[in-house]
């Protein structure tokens, strides 16, 4: 039994639509906090859009709309008056092709604070410094934080935004697919990343690498069809599962 | 596939090889007849206006005399003319770009709006003449001025503006937004740190372009009232004025065969500018893509 | 959706039946040996151990080229852990078999001390478990393998009386220990059949339910 108070996510009765398809039915399930829960299922069962639940990201969506509630820390995030910026502010997120902004890599890490209003230089420097230690990238690029960030490898583009949504000090971490671009090795160091930094944050993945939940989660939901069928520590998901379905999908039989 | 004998395959692809070449002659052809056209044009004037160019020439004011008739006040004008344009529809046509293009939800009345400012690029130009004449010259009073006609062809260019900026727009990933608002970004600070900075060379190359279309109007310039024979440079924005097109249509229907060599450098002068805001144009746009470069 | 996969764990599966059949062979020749005083089937059945013991080692190569190729999780890792646990013990009832086939011999050598009643009723429900146990492994039944559990008790029990009654010769005729406690050591290893037939009972529970019960006491 989960105590109340570790509870980073409470999702109550969520139901989404696209315009009129039901992407999102009936789910209600928490998300533990300082934990990495990792989400999985076949292509087109909704864990993307859940995740983007999580940080209101659909908003930017035409014709999205959603019943139910999601509750960060006890308050709901779909509350008429609640600011989505600042949502985002404690909810980061990295997504699944790295997007770095072309500018250099200093500027990434530091945008986010300066739209905050932390204007001056010395204080800038030290987050971008702290954040790219965070991300345990520091070390590869101190010497070059001018250059373009495109010009960075792959695993480094992607570890660069893990720091630019570090840098403005978030709660919570929601990355989806963050490795599926990546090849072994970039990826096998984003996952040693995620585990360094389960510490301090909350970790949410979309991932459809289930080798990738079994290797990084502590805990694992099986999406199908736009719900959560299962739901419970990884360990116990990936040797004996209760429901057929999230067997068969564990097992590779379909999907 | 069944197996072809050598032979066979090289006649399949001789004969594949022949339908290439004609294709490409073909081409070719068109391009050449096209080149050739704009060559012959082009060589023609500039032999018969070449010599005239002289700085008397560019600095003097239209005469009855050929021989003394210059074209100071067609410049002066079409330069303001379009400075003034540039002014007013460079801030317009943007801001409407990014409206629509990062503002305005997918409604029916956004499309419609859409679909008649594409419409009204293809409007004949006469149109805004007429449109200038009853708007700014009669009910606003500007009278014949320089801001009646800067205003007329601002509305011109303006739809022109609206879609190259919101293609420039379009033109940035989708991806840079995200990761902005993911960072807790309002869409004004997306815009403005984020999208108008790449979008920026093609905004200010598709205004260049436009503004390049301006500066050879002549009919809608000539409804609102530019005069033909300004023989003094404008005071104010609301001084009557001339422009280089009706300047050089007015010289070549007279009777006088010196004023068609004038009229032909007065055209390689307004080429010169032409090419002139082109040159600019691209200049910028390397200048803004190489800060970028990324 | 059929995989390449399916194929393979089907092979697995049939392994330990094919090694199972085997062993069970094994058991009833060993005993049959010893009741029938037949020493060469006795030397057939110590012959004959060599080859599940290849059976064995197979089984295990097989299984961890499976988790290493394809990561099994859920259903599939339960069934080759188990499948590796389950011919490891068939692997000590063969050697068990040896060990009674190695007792017939010398025991034929003598005359026979008492005629073998006991002995073989715990060898027939010793086997009766060997294969109850593998069928509960074919079929994915708990029930039944639960139920194999519960037997071993009857098996416990018969070798308690056997060694009762085997004292009472001892004690009447000295010259009879040798091969009173030869026949007490047969008893033995049926008793030993028996646990290692419940621990295959155990595994399949653990296969079908996801829930270790080995040392447990129900």
């Amino acid at each position: 039994m989960i105590e109340p108070e570790s509870f980073a996510f409470e999702i109550i009765k969520l139901n989404a639509w696209y315009g009129s398809f039901h992407v999102l039915k009936d789910n209600s399930f928490q998300i533990r906090s300082k934990e990495i829960t990792a989400l999985i299922g076949p292509s087109g069962c909704g864990k993307s859009t859940f995740i983007r639940c999580l940080n209101r990201m659909n908003d930017f969506v035409p014709g999205f709309r959603l019943t139910g509630d999601v509750l960060y820390g006890k308050e709901n995030l779909y509350a008429p008056r609640k600011n989505p910026m600042e949502i985002r502010l404690k909810i980061g997120m990295v997504f699944q092709k790295p997007n770095p902004f072309p500018k250099s890599i200093y500027e990434n890490i530091a945008y986010g604070p300066r739209i905050c209003g932390i204007r001056k230089r010395v204080d800038l420097d030290e987050i971008v410094e702290m954040a790219l230690q965070q991300a345990a990238l520091w070390e590869e690029v101190k010497d070059k934080l001018h250059q373009s960030a495109l010009a960075l490898s792959g695993g480094q583009q992607q570890r660069l935004c893990i720091a630019r949504a570090m840098a403005v000090e978030p709660e919570v971490i929601l990355l989806d697919e963050p490795c599926s671009a990546l090849d072994p090795i970039a990826t096998a160091r984003i996952e040693a990343l995620m585990m360094e930094i389960k510490k301090d944050y909350t970790v949410v993945i979309v991932t459809h690498n289930m080798q990738q939940a079994a290797r990084v989660s502590d805990i694992t939901g099986f999406f199908l069809l736009g719900h959560l069928i299962e739901y419970g520590e990884t360990r116990r998901i990936f040797t004996n599962p209760s429901d057929r379905r999230t067997e068969d999908y564990i097992t590779g039989r379909f999907g | 596939m069944k197996t072809l004998t050598s032979k066979e395959l090289n006649q399949l692809f001789s004969k594949r090889k022949w339908a290439d070449r004609i294709f490409i002659g073909l081409a070719l052809g068109a391009l050449f007849v096209a080149l050739a056209t704009l060559l012959t044009l082009l060589i023609s004037i500039l032999i018969d206006g070449f010599t005239r160019l002289s700085w008397d020439f560019l600095t003097s004011y239209p005469s009855r005399r050929p021989q003394r008739a210059g074209i100071l006040s067609a410049t002066v004008g079409t330069i303001y003319m379009i400075v003034l344009t540039a002014i007013i529809a460079f801030p317009l046509g943007v801001g409407a770009a990014i409206y629509l293009q990062e503002f305005s939800k997918k409604n029916w009345f956004n499309r419609l709006v859409e679909i008649n400012i594409a419409n009204l690029a293809g409007v004949p130009s006469i149109v805004y003449g007429l449109l200038g004449l009853e708007l700014f010259v009669r009910a606003l009073k500007f009278e014949r001025s320089i801001l009646a006609g800067s205003m007329t062809m601002a509305l011109l260019v303006l739809p022109i503006i609206i879609l190259a900026s919101r293609e420039a727009l379009k033109a940035v990933p989708n991806s840079i937004r995200e990761a902005s608002f993911a960072l807790g970004a309002t869409r004004w600070q997306t815009i403005r740190n984020q999208v108008l900075p790449l979008a920026f060379p093609g905004i200010l190359t598709g205004t260049i372009l436009a503004l390049s279309r301006a500066i050879g109007e002549t009919a809608p310039l000539i409804m609102i009232g530019a005069l033909t024979y300004i023989a003094f440079l404008p005071d104010s924005i609301f001084a009557p004025f001339t422009v280089l097109p009706i300047q050089i249509f007015n010289w070549v229907s007279r009777p006088q065969h010196a004023f068609s060599i004038n009229a032909a450098a007065a055209i390689l002068v307004l080429l010169f500018i032409l090419l002139t805001m082109n040159a600019i144009a691209i200049w910028l746009r390397n200048r803004f893509q190489k800060k970028l470069h990324w | 959706m059929h995989r390449r996969f399916d194929e393979e764990l089907k092979d697995l599966k049939e392994k330990i039946l094919r090694m199972g059949a085997k062993v069970e062979e094994q058991i009833a020749n060993a005993i049959k040996s010893l009741v029938e005083r037949d020493s060469e089937l006795a030397k057939e059945v110590i012959a004959n151990d060599h080859k599940v013991n290849a059976m064995d080692v197979e089984i295990d190569e097989d299984s961890l080229s499976l988790i290493a190729l394809h990561q099994p999780t859920a259903g599939d890792l339960r069934l080759i852990t188990t499948a590796m646990k389950i011919s490891t013990e068939l692997e000590r009832m063969s050697d068990l078999a040896e060990n009674i086939a190695e007792r017939a011999i010398e025991l034929n050598e003598e005359p026979q001390l008492k005629p073998y009643i006991d002995i073989p009723r715990m060898a027939e429900h010793a086997q009766g478990m060997v294969k109850e146990a593998l069928d509960a492994f074919v079929n994915r039944d708990a029930t039944l393998a639960r139920k194999v559990c519960g037997d071993d008790d009857f098996v416990d029990n018969l070798t308690h009386q056997i060694f009762r009654e085997l004292l009472t010769y001892m004690i009447e005729d000295p010259h009879s220990i040798a091969r009173a406690v030869r026949i007490t050591f047969v008893s033995k290893y049926l008793e030993r059949m028996a646990d290692h037939a419940t621990n295959v009972a155990e595994l399949v529970v653990y296969l079908v339910e996801g829930k270790i019960i080995r040392h447990t006491s129900s």
